[in-house]
């Protein structure tokens, strides 16, 4: 750990073919910090999200891991450095949920040389750690494509956790689980946050105002960045998703948001 | 190894000796035994029937290897080796050579009519890869947008070429059928139903194979993270374009060597690896050398139905596939999408 400085975006553009998404971001992620990244639909969160990945080159400024440009990792060193759990899992063959997250372990095989076509038990512990985190434990043996969308997308979120880089990118993580799961897995980020640093794109304004330490809020041509409650409040909510907002006080300290 | 995977290698590899031995030692004369055997007999065996279960083998397993990285490849369980066009190509090719083959012996340089249909259908199915490699290069050697990552539209893009590329081939083979004199009519349609009469390429066969296999074993750790997706993979620091140029390569290699042996033989590369991963998991590591051990018993023991069954007519050994391949393909898809 030399920096906490985990990730640093520079006057970074990013398009959409032709269509100006974000443009001129400033922005520095911390190790500690858990990072909402809120929007409208269409807004360029995922897209932003790929570009932070390196799947995807800004139109112009630049990204850096840990101080060092993008363009200057290997790929090799990128797969300990970030992971992204896409919005997404297509799959198109069955496999057990343990060797879906397996995969994970992919960065952590690279450079060994005998043994090491074959699972080390280290990394089936690992795995199992990172199932038995996201609650499906019980589903170890689970064939991924008979697996509910929620549950799918727990896997795929132990997958991130087995392969535990630096940065974690995650895409609407929450968007296919109940209202406890999703309490249980911004828990679960929160936690992590200590050791990592943690980008969430998501659609819902409360579990941001309530988990998140830092927000990214983005709306078309305007953008809004830093911690969580100088940016969220309604007349920037009000202005992003153009739409009106009311702050209600909770009991234990905290607020929430309604929109009308 | 984990035991598991040692067993199920071991009980196919057993399984597959038993499938060459039974080709080599049977024909449409009966079953021998090696002890009372006359010095006939056994001459037929060394000379004919082992030559032959060994290209049986050979090819079948280079079918079967070549379907499975096919499958994966193109991340459709469905896939088979001649999807591309590679046996359109080859066979293409070796009609040509056929109607060409009176001509280049009466050209009277030495010209070997039997080198015809190999070589013909070895630069057919070269054609084949070169203009697959040439059109398909944007989504083959391109990662491309992430949105078309992430829908597998490269893998549309290179199936739809490949499949142009099959039925432009599929064209000129009815040009050269309906041109071709009567006398070479029967041969050319025999070949294209698949056909292990000349047994001569075994060892070349062989060698490929092995060839083939040791780069998917090495390969297979690689390939298993390349299931989940071309995004995946690269975010996990697998270099996805040259993985998957080089799997294109082998299984085009592995296609195009068992064409030009033994002609376009059907339903090998599809059903055993999709068979096969329904009865042993998806794990490249264990499914790539399976493949090719049940694979080629699986022709040998086709193979030596095609001799026995209507002895003493011979069929073509594509037949037999087929008729054993089309009911076992529609069981499994009626168990459902796995």
């Amino acid at each position: 750990m030399t920096s906490s400085v985990l990730m640093q975006c520079r006057r970074l553009r990013i398009q959409a073919g032709q269509r100006m998404l974000i443009d001129a971001l400033d922005w520095q992620v911390n190790r500690g910090e858990l990072w909402c990244v809120l929007g409208p639909n269409g807004v360029g969160k995922t897209t932003l999200l790929h570009t932070l990945a390196g799947l995807l080159a800004p139109a112009a400024g630049c990204v850096a891991l840990d101080g060092k440009p993008m363009q200057e990792w290997s790929l090799a060193g990128l797969a300990h450095a970030r992971g992204l759990m896409a919005q997404q899992q297509m799959d198109a063959f069955s496999s057990s949920a343990l060797e879906t997250v397996l995969i994970g372990r992919t960065p952590y095989r690279a450079g060994q040389r005998a043994g090491a076509r074959w699972d080390a038990q280290e990394d089936i512990m690992v795995a199992r750690a990172a199932l038995e985190a996201v609650g499906m434990s019980d589903f170890a043996v689970a064939d991924i494509l008979q697996l509910s969308g929620g549950e799918r997308q727990r896997v795929a979120l132990a997958t991130l956790l087995a392969q535990a880089p630096g940065i974690m990118l995650l895409d609407e993580p929450t968007s296919h689980q109940d209202v406890a799961q999703q309490l249980r897995m911004m828990r679960l980020l929160r936690a992590l946050s200590a050791a990592h640093a943690i980008i969430v794109t998501c659609h819902d304004i409360n579990l941001a105002a309530r988990f998140a330490s830092h927000v990214l809020l983005l709306a078309p041509g305007k953008l809004w960045c830093g911690p969580v409650e100088v940016v969220m409040t309604t007349a920037n909510l009000a202005q992003a998703y153009d739409c009106r907002f009311d702050r209600i006080a909770l009991d234990n300290q905290q607020h929430g948001f309604v929109a009308s | 190894m984990p035991r598991r995977a040692l067993s199920i290698l071991s009980v196919l590899a057993l399984l597959a000796l038993a499938a060459v031995s039974a080709a080599a030692l049977c024909g449409s004369s009966g079953c021998l035994r090696v002890d009372d055997m006359p010095a006939i007999d056994a001459s037929v065996i060394w000379q004919l029937r082992y030559p032959r279960a060994l290209s049986a083998f050979a090819v079948g397993a280079l079918l079967a290897l070549a379907g499975a990285l096919m499958q994966v490849l193109l991340r459709n369980p469905l896939a088979d080796p001649y999807v591309l066009g590679v046996s359109g190509g080859a066979a293409a090719g070796a009609m040509g050579m056929l109607l060409a083959t009176p001509a280049l012996v009466g050209a009277g340089f030495g010209w070997r009519s039997e080198w015809s249909l190999h070589l013909g259908a070895l630069v057919g199915a070269f054609a084949a890869i070169g203009l697959l490699f040439l059109l398909a290069r944007r989504a083959l050697f391109g990662l491309g947008p992430v949105s078309v990552i992430a829908a597998g539209a490269g893998g549309v893009r290179l199936i739809l070429t490949g499949v142009m590329i099959a039925s432009g081939f599929g064209a000129v083979i009815t040009l050269l059928l309906s041109i071709a004199p009567d006398n070479t009519l029967r041969g050319m349609i025999f070949w294209l139903m698949g056909d292990l009469e000349n047994t001569q390429l075994f060892l070349p066969a062989l060698l490929i194979l092995v060839a083939a296999l040791l780069w998917c074993v090495r390969a297979a750790p690689l390939l298993n993270v390349l299931l989940h997706g071309d995004a995946s993979a690269q975010l996990l620091g697998v270099k996805v374009v040259p993985l998957r140029a080089a799997a294109l390569f082998v299984a085009s290699l592995a296609t195009a060597s068992a064409v030009a042996v033994a002609g376009s033989i059907g339903f090998v590369g599809l059903v055993v690896p999709h068979a096969l991963r329904l009865l042993i998991g998806n794990d490249q590591r264990v499914l790539l050398p399976a493949c090719a051990l049940a694979g080629g018993a699986a022709l040998a023991l086709a193979d030596l139905l095609a001799r026995t069954i209507a002895a003493p007519l011979q069929l073509p050994v594509g037949v037999i596939t087929a008729m054993v391949g089309v009911p076992v393909l529609l069981s499994l898809l009626a168990r459902g999408r796995r």
